[in-house]
């Protein structure tokens, strides 16, 4: 992989300025220049001070900047001027929520489905025969399920069911001091919890900043309520990529012990929090699957995992504009 | 168009006084600073030729002297290194 | 309303064009366009690009319309845009010749084409920017159909998956 830093995270208190036309942080006294041309996208994990004229550059160069509280908990994000903007697929976009809200929604849900499998059928296949029921549900069952139903509720119960029992196979998975027995969300309340969390917000920011370039929507979603978040399309298109990017960064943390309950959490916390050098680890570690190449089955060319983010969003506009079926990125198929 | 692969450039220069922070406010802007008259990193091969075009414009070719090795990535070549070089500018996280 | 980029695209492959004129433009996505563009700014370094309703011109002089590419690649498709801007001007009372200036030769042995039009010429390709409105008038672009350009095209990703 080529060192291309288009993608910074500052984890130091600092200010950020524009100076001749590029960007700057200053940071105990020093500067560092982060070149404009070879930066797309930044994350601020501390104090960091902006200014309208930074804003500025960064919105005409066309780069996001996603920011997290000092927890690790995302804040929010500086979307720059909308560069890419589709009268036609905008009023499309929205006409397909009125008119093929389920079988977007459903192709979505299958994916989760598709994608859990893959993931868990390589423990089933080294030896965790326990899977086997939950598997065949998802291969299955789910692909019925989902079918039969034309109900946005149903289909969330559907999606809901599957996600607390891959939940449930972790206890087989990882080591005790990870396991767990309820997901908790805000704010979260043991290891594994605080990992899903910030795995998951990482997750939603990557997708913001793909389909930023796309002339989607951020707005209209399908499986999520529209403006259920700024930027709730993000939540649709993140959900076949958890399984893929989120939780095998997470198993691949924890059971090769990268990451630990005693290193990396607050202890004052009650562990129920990555510090940040916990935080640290698991970004290079996501990081590096983000950019993990692999032949494309469709395409028939090398294809990082972040750009397949990307093409399920192409995927989306050509099944609203030309009426081409929407699958969403399958690991077991690669495409 | 023949080296479209090379995506990754050490930039070396030797220029009049006047010059220098032209050329730096340039460079500042394509590369990573890396040590006082030498800039390196990523950059694609259309940024490339445009800091060639920006560069060539400020310099007078008379006196100045800048020098540009491409490689095909920072993993296609062998550094060594001695002594405290502060932060490193090609980080991901800082 | 036409430009000379939505000619050329026409030409040159009918599905880029639907899109590009409904603004599901993918240029950002390719090198080679990012490439063309430098080169294009180097070259034009000094003058003034001249921009008439709906077309920009890389150069105008008493006797010719210059327009600047980077490459050979498709010349029917430089042309027929050159053309455009040779009749847009016609119509506002302009007469010039078109000059057409690749910076690499690949395909052709001359890297400058000129192009003289005339009246007949002029008609007929009117007759043809008719077809290309009605054209983008569709619904739903063309669907794709595979040729080895594809691949080096910034739409290939969009196309083909």
């Amino acid at each position: 992989m080529s060192k291309s830093n288009e993608t910074r995270y500052i984890f130091s208190s600092g200010e950020l300025f524009q100076k001749d036309f590029s960007i700057v942080l200053r940071k105990d006294e020093k500067n560092i220049y982060l070149p404009i041309k070879d930066t797309r996208e930044l994350y601020c994990f501390n104090d960091i001070t902006l200014s309208t004229k930074m804003l500025q550059l960064l919105s005409k160069a066309g780069i996001i900047v996603h920011f997290f509280g000092y927890h690790g908990n995302y804040i929010g994000t500086f979307y720059p001027k909308e560069q890419l903007i589709s009268g036609r697929l905008t009023v499309a976009q929205a006409l397909a929520y009125k008119d093929k809200r389920m079988m977007i929604a459903g192709a979505i849900v299958k994916g989760i489905a598709r994608n859990i499998y893959f993931v868990l059928y390589h423990y089933y296949r080294h030896g965790k025969n326990e899977f086997k029921d939950y598997l065949d549900w998802l291969r299955k069952d789910v692909p019925n399920l989902v079918d039969k139903t034309n109900d946005i509720n149903q289909l969330l119960r559907v999606e809901g069911a599957i996600w607390a029992k891959f939940y449930q196979s972790f206890r087989t998975i990882l080591p005790e001091s990870f396991a767990m027995n309820k997901r908790v969300k805000r704010p979260p309340d043991n290891p594994i919890n605080a990992l899903i969390s910030f795995g998951n917000s990482l997750l939603y920011t990557k997708v913001i900043t793909e389909i930023y370039h796309t002339h989607l929507d951020q707005a209209i979603s399908f499986l999520h309520e529209p403006a259920e978040r700024r930027f709730s399309l993000s939540l649709d298109l993140s959900e076949v990529f958890k399984p893929v990017l989120v939780f095998k960064t997470i198993f691949d943390c924890v059971n090769n012990r990268k990451i630990t309950v005693e290193k990396h959490f607050d202890k004052k916390l009650n562990y129920a929090l990555l510090n940040e050098s916990g935080r640290k680890v698991f970004i290079e570690a996501f990081e590096e699957r983000l950019n993990q190449a692999f032949e494309h089955q469709t395409l028939k060319r090398r294809c990082s995992y972040k750009h397949a983010i990307r093409l399920d969003g192409y995927k989306l506009i050509k099944f609203i504009m030309e009426e081409k079926s929407f699958t969403p990125f399958s690991l077991e198929d690669k495409k | 168009m023949k080296n479209f692969n090379y995506n990754y450039v050490i930039l070396f220069y030797d220029v009049g006084e006047k010059r220098v922070t032209k050329v730096f406010k340039i460079c500042k802007q394509y590369l990573k600073h890396y040590q006082k008259s030498v800039f390196r990193g990523h950059i694609t091969p259309g940024n490339f030729l445009e800091l060639k075009g920006k560069l060539k414009k400020v310099i007078d070719p008379e006196y100045d002297f800048i020098t540009f090795i491409q490689t095909m990535s920072e993993s296609s070549f062998h550094e060594e290194s001695m002594g405290n070089t502060g932060i490193d500018p090609e980080s991901l996280i800082i | 309303m036409l430009t000379g980029t939505i000619v050329n695209y026409y030409t040159h492959c009918q599905r880029q064009c639907w899109l590009f004129s409904h603004n599901l433009n993918m240029e950002d996505n390719s090198e080679d366009v990012r490439i063309g563009k430098v080169l294009h700014e180097l070259k034009k370094q000094g003058t003034e690009e001249i921009a008439l309703e709906g077309i920009k011109l890389d150069k105008l002089t008493a006797e010719y319309v210059t327009e600047i590419k980077k490459s050979d690649a498709d010349l029917a498709a430089a042309k027929a845009q050159l053309e455009f801007y040779l009749v847009t001007l016609y119509d506002k009372g302009i007469i010039r010749k078109g000059c057409l200036e690749c910076l690499e030769k690949n395909k052709q042995s001359k890297s400058v084409h000129t192009l003289v039009m005339s009246e007949e010429d002029i008609e007929e390709r009117k007759a043809y920017y008719r077809q290309i409105e009605d054209f983008l008038e569709q619904e739903q672009p063309p669907s794709p159909v595979f040729k080895p350009i594809c691949k080096k095209c910034a739409y290939y990703d969009y196309c083909f998956i």
